[in-house]
């Protein structure tokens, strides 16, 4: 017996150094039990924080440095992630590089939210690439041939996102916002697809475009947060040295976050051509907006947009 | 080369994949409750309906009596936090921010924002914009896509409630 109108919980957390706001809507589900839901849906974030944070000395991804030539069998919480970004590392021919989390250290982004301690790895080289990293999928063991600090920021948050949508199937509609990487599910309490506005990359609290979207992820990688205390003009995107112009934002829609996330940010270090190419090649669609806010997207883009 | 197609089901493929995966690994919590949606129950009475706790197999504190009590746990095992919840806030100039941590089996369980008074700067830049991109209000949308947030906040409440659940058995 259907509820005249439906429930509809909103709950925030802290995860991944974001804020996570996850909402159910169901019309056949109380509202403690969307609440109940809500909470299983955000223990994946935690699980694959566990696994995948290279900010902590005993995640598993960072416990890898200490096997440096031996086959280490992983969790799927690691290796799954883990190995997309590998395959994007791939097609992208290592413009987009999980292997750059020393890098990262040295750009100053080594602090652990949790602890408020800072990690860093002298004895690792700056010049290792993901060719560096082997993996076995029959044995679901990674290899690492060099000490190689390993970044999963453009994939492990997408990954958790798709687990959490897992756990909330049942309800008539979702919406999980990890810090503005979105996936929104079912439909919104007035039966409509969800409304998702695209940040505005240089005023804040304006938006550029609305997307009427429904069981879709929408993920935005960006110059304009988390920004380099170290190094002048730097954020936490590692662009390659090539030239032209890189874009301030790109938003990807994709079936799944862990996709969207990852290619968002593949998206950004490829720059506006190649990006773009990347983006059709990958079978999504994506927004591009330049620093002088000029835009750009791929052909089925205005499908989902919503006026 | 990659035909274009090709990759996209592929991708896709990997994604299903590493969801399948955790669910065969147990990760799937709600599993068992999937063709028992609550109907009707009064709020409140549901509590036992879809909590499924993960396997017994993860190494617990062996101190189910008093698991969740802060006062009266106490910590036998290494595990790096003792079970329990716990409190702690943080502020800084977007505003203050109060987070409930929850320890289970040792681990973050989930960290939830109870308070949140924060506000996000509106900007003050002069409102004649390129006319290539139209700012607009974000008033009428649900939600907002944009670069990942992160907050000093934040992080500052989670730091001061896990400093509280610090095991002083844990080496590490």
């Amino acid at each position: 017996m259907p509820m005249e109108r439906p429930a509809s919980v909103q709950k925030a957390f802290v995860a991944m150094d974001t804020r996570v706001a996850i909402t159910g809507v169901s019309r056949h589900h109380a509202e403690a039990d969307i609440g109940l839901r809500i909470e299983s849906a955000i223990r994946p974030f935690y699980e694959v924080e566990a696994s995948c944070s290279r900010f902590r000395s005993d995640s598993e991804v960072r416990r890898l440095l200490h096997h440096v030539g031996e086959a280490v069998v992983v969790s799927p919480l690691l290796y799954h992630p883990l190995r997309f970004a590998l395959t994007i590392a791939d097609i992208t021919a290592g413009q987009f590089d999980p292997a750059v989390g020393r890098r990262m250290e040295r750009l100053g982004f080594a602090i652990d939210y949790q602890s408020g301690c800072s990690i860093a790895s002298v004895s690792v080289p700056d010049d290792v690439t993901y060719r560096d990293i082997t993996l076995d999928d029959e044995h679901r063991t990674v290899t690492l041939h060099r000490p190689v600090v390993i970044d999963l920021g453009a994939v492990a948050k997408g990954f958790a996102v798709d687990l959490a949508a897992t756990q909330l199937q049942e309800l008539d509609g979702f919406v999980i916002d990890a810090g503005g990487d979105i996936y929104a599910g079912g439909l919104r309490p007035d039966g409509k697809p969800w409304r998702i506005g695209i940040r505005h990359p240089r005023v804040s609290g304006a938006t550029v475009a609305t997307l009427a979207i429904s069981n879709c992820a929408v993920c935005t990688s960006g110059d304009y947060e988390r920004k380099s205390r170290v190094e002048p003009g730097a954020s936490h995107i590692v662009l390659p040295q090539r030239g032209g112009t890189s874009p301030a934002s790109v938003t990807v829609i994709a079936r799944y976050a862990m996709m969207a996330d990852a290619l968002s940010t593949a998206a950004m270090v490829l720059g506006p051509d190649e990006g773009r190419a990347l983006l059709a090649k990958c079978g999504v669609e994506g927004l591009f907006i330049m620093p002088d806010l000029s835009t750009f997207t791929t052909d089925q883009w205005e499908v989902y947009t919503d006026e | 080369m990659w035909m274009a197609k090709q990759m996209s089901k592929q991708l896709i493929a990997m994604c299903t994949v590493a969801l399948g995966a955790m669910y065969a690994a147990g990760y799937a919590v709600t599993a068992q409750s999937a063709d028992k949606p609550v109907v009707g129950v009064p709020s409140g009475g549901s509590g036992t309906t879809s909590r499924n706790e993960r396997p017994a197999s993860t190494h617990t504190t062996n101190d189910t009596a008093t698991a969740g009590n802060r006062e009266t746990s106490r910590p036998k095992s290494t595990a790096k936090y003792i079970d329990g919840t716990y409190q702690g806030s943080g502020s800084d100039q977007i505003g203050t921010v109060v987070v409930s941590v929850i320890i289970r089996d040792g681990k973050i369980a989930q960290v939830e924002i109870t308070q949140c008074d924060t506000h996000y700067p509106q900007s003050d830049i002069d409102p004649v914009l390129p006319n290539e991109v139209i700012a607009k209000q974000s008033a009428d949308v649900d939600f907002v896509s944009g670069a990942t947030l992160s907050s000093y906040a934040f992080a500052m409440a989670v730091q001061q409630a896990l400093d509280q659940a610090q095991n002083p058995n844990d080496k590490g």
